[in-house]
């Protein structure tokens, strides 16, 4: 989005392009409206701003909605593929077989907590984007005995830090298609990108933590956070270095692998009885054996996961298969449009082109059907009705009945993403802050801008794609360091997905709590409002840094 | 019309189609014309963004996210798995 400077930037319109974000945070977190409420809200009020104040056509409008609706479809893919391999796994007790598994990985519970609410969601975020790691890992918690709410918000903080570097550098690669830099800038701004994000590798570590036991677990667990921390964000660091591509995936593997020996530290290795407070769980005590005996064992509980593994990390990884099944791509086109304030949009022949094969929902789609298949064979099915004594629902109505709750505010959210970037609203509110702060307060708030990027669109490449090169501009304007303000640029796009809508929808939806996205709102809000401002002190450091140099 | 606003699966499931239904009518309509295929997206549109909260205000809080409590637990629906 580059600097406009027919974009009104005066405290009316500033005020008015923020109403529909603060009506989205004040109904979900104030009043507690469902995300469908909240988000149908605020996507009529951009609306209305749009066409009221920002001179957009209702012809403008009515297109840039319709381009949300298709951005929503994206994440949409991602939420029903990840449902189907819910209800897959769900109806054949393989959550149950999965929970078993895990507690005899470790009869250290917190342990447990950590290694699948942090290490694996990272693990999986390093190859799979689009919230997957949440859809995938919240149901996991659940099962793992974990209260709904929080087994959202655990994975959802946890995996932030590779939010950026993650899915094979998604973030950096769309950032450097928007901006203009010299290689030593570029590599300058991954660096230190790599570096901010240090702050939430060991913030989402503690946090988890904290969740799980409070001060108790933050002091049995403390050497354990540093260690997975140090892998995580020193490992991000290092690998930005020589190929930022495998700079979320590579630390993030190698932890995993760091699961094994951790599991055998004698600190580690039994449970954790002084941890007497547990709020992140439900009342099951540790080391308690299940009622009902699933019908499968461990390596079949696993099986949609590493099939998962494999076909994600094959379709990602070797170039020949991604090129050719990157092939079939295709967008609805769309016209240019230009509104009475010169924010003009470009035609498209293929806007936004989805390539079905490569996208992260196909992975997830055929692991979950050859699961079913599998599952089906053995029995398993039948296996668990007659076990718990219930009829099953069947998936397709079962995946029905989650996939269309989900799925409306994901839309609403999008189309109000689409209208305020459209409009000009979101350059408005970038702009207005830059245009009355000094340069240093310009620093501190550039990662902000990225959060809320990240929050009306609820992705953090879409934050850098929308802000990284308005970012670019800010910092010509004030002689900041233009890599500094970059990095800022990307840690604030990647921890605002703490918060993003879409997020707290995909995750609510996977653990059946669809409609009550605001409990998980009131958590991780606090740790992202945390994590901006001490992002924001680490920026300013950066910046005094860079311009002694 | 109460009964729809009072069946989530059917008004989200209308709301769900009216967004669908909006995007080729919107991408046709702006580019190979007729022009009133645009408008009758853009009344899709707004029809599917005004029913959830539409839904609220005339059938009140349910399907809020009260009922949790602090700990994060929820009493109003039963948890999956």
């Amino acid at each position: 989005m580059p600097v406009n400077d027919q974009i009104p930037v005066d405290l009316l319109h500033w005020l008015l392009a923020l109403l529909p974000i603060g009506a989205l945070g004040v109904l979900m977190v104030r009043f507690r409206w469902t995300a469908q409420q909240a988000g149908a809200v605020a996507s009529v009020a951009a609306a209305a701003v749009a066409l009221i104040a920002f001179r957009a056509a209702p012809g403008d409008v009515a297109i840039a909605g319709a381009k949300g609706v298709w951005d929503a479809l994206s994440i949409l893919f991602v939420i029903w593929a990840a449902l189907l391999i819910h209800e897959v796994m769900s109806q054949a007790g393989g959550y149950e077989a999965l929970r078993l598994a895990l507690t005899r990985m470790s009869d250290n519970e917190m342990f447990d907590v950590l290694a699948l609410g942090w290490v694996f969601t990272s693990f999986l975020q390093g190859i799979v984007g689009f919230g997957t790691p949440i859809a995938i890992v919240a149901p996991l918690l659940v099962a793992f005995g974990m209260r709904p709410v929080y087994a959202v918000v655990i994975p959802l903080i946890a995996h932030i830090w590779a939010k950026f570097y993650g899915t094979l550098a998604e973030g950096w690669l769309a950032t450097l298609q928007v901006v203009e830099i010299d290689e030593v800038t570029a590599a300058s701004a991954a660096l230190q990108a790599a570096l901010l994000l240090m702050i939430p590798v060991f913030m989402g570590g503690f946090a988890v933590v904290w969740m799980y036991g409070r001060a108790a677990a933050v002091r049995h667990a403390w050497p354990l956070v540093l260690v997975i921390g140090a892998i995580h964000g020193l490992g991000q660091v290092a690998v930005t270095l020589f190929d930022p591509m495998l700079a979320g995936f590579l630390p993030a593997t190698v932890a995993m692998f760091a699961l094994y020996p951790l599991s055998r530290w004698p600190r580690f290795a039994k449970p954790a009885l002084n941890i007497v407070t547990r709020p992140a769980m439900r009342t099951r005590a540790q080391g308690e054996s299940a009622d009902r005996e699933p019908p499968m064992g461990a390596m079949m509980s696993l099986f949609p996961y590493i099939l998962l593994t494999v076909l994600a990390l094959g379709t990602a990884a070797i170039p020949a298969v991604k090129a050719a099944l990157e092939r079939l791509r295709f967008g609805l086109p769309f016209p240019e449009v230009t509104t009475g304030y010169g924010v003009t949009s470009e035609a498209a022949a293929q806007y936004s082109p989805i390539a079905p094969l490569t996208h992260p929902a196909a992975a997830l789609v055929l692991a979950a059907l050859v699961t079913w298949w599998v599952y089906h064979r053995r029995g398993y099915y039948a296996e668990w009705a007659r076990v718990t004594g219930t009829e099953p629902k069947g998936v397709p109505h079962a995946l029905l009945a989650g996939a269309v709750p989900a799925s409306v505010p994901i839309f609403a959210f999008l189309v109000m993403a689409s209208v305020m970037n459209h409009s000009g609203q979101n350059a408005t509110l970038a702009l207005g802050v830059a245009s009355i702060a000094p340069g240093y307060v310009v620093a501190f708030l550039s990662n902000g801008i990225g959060v809320l990027g990240a929050f009306t669109t609820s992705s953090s490449t879409s934050s850098n794609l929308l802000f990284a090169d308005l970012q670019l501009s800010l910092a010509r304007l004030k002689g900041l360091p233009e890599a500094s303000i970059l990095a800022a640029q990307s840690a604030g796009g990647a921890i605002g997905n703490a918060i993003a809508p879409a997020n707290l929808v995909m995750g609510a939806s996977t653990v059946g709590i669809s409609g009550q996205e605001s409990a998980i709102l009131r958590k991780t809000g606090p740790w992202t409002l945390v994590a901006f401002v001490l992002t924001g002190v680490a920026t300013v450091v950066l910046v005094l840094v860079s311009s002694r140099e | 019309m109460m009964g729809l606003l009072r069946n989530p699966v059917a008004y989200l499931s209308t709301s769900f189609v009216l967004f669908l239904v909006a995007l080729p009518l919107i991408s046709v309509g702006a580019t190979r014309g007729p022009r009133f295929m645009v408008w009758a997206g853009l009344v899709a549109l707004c029809l599917a963004a005004l029913i959830p909260p539409v839904q609220r205000l005339v059938c009140g809080g349910e399907e809020t996210g009260e009922g949790i409590d602090a700990a994060g637990s929820t009493d109003t629906k039963e948890a999956k798995p």
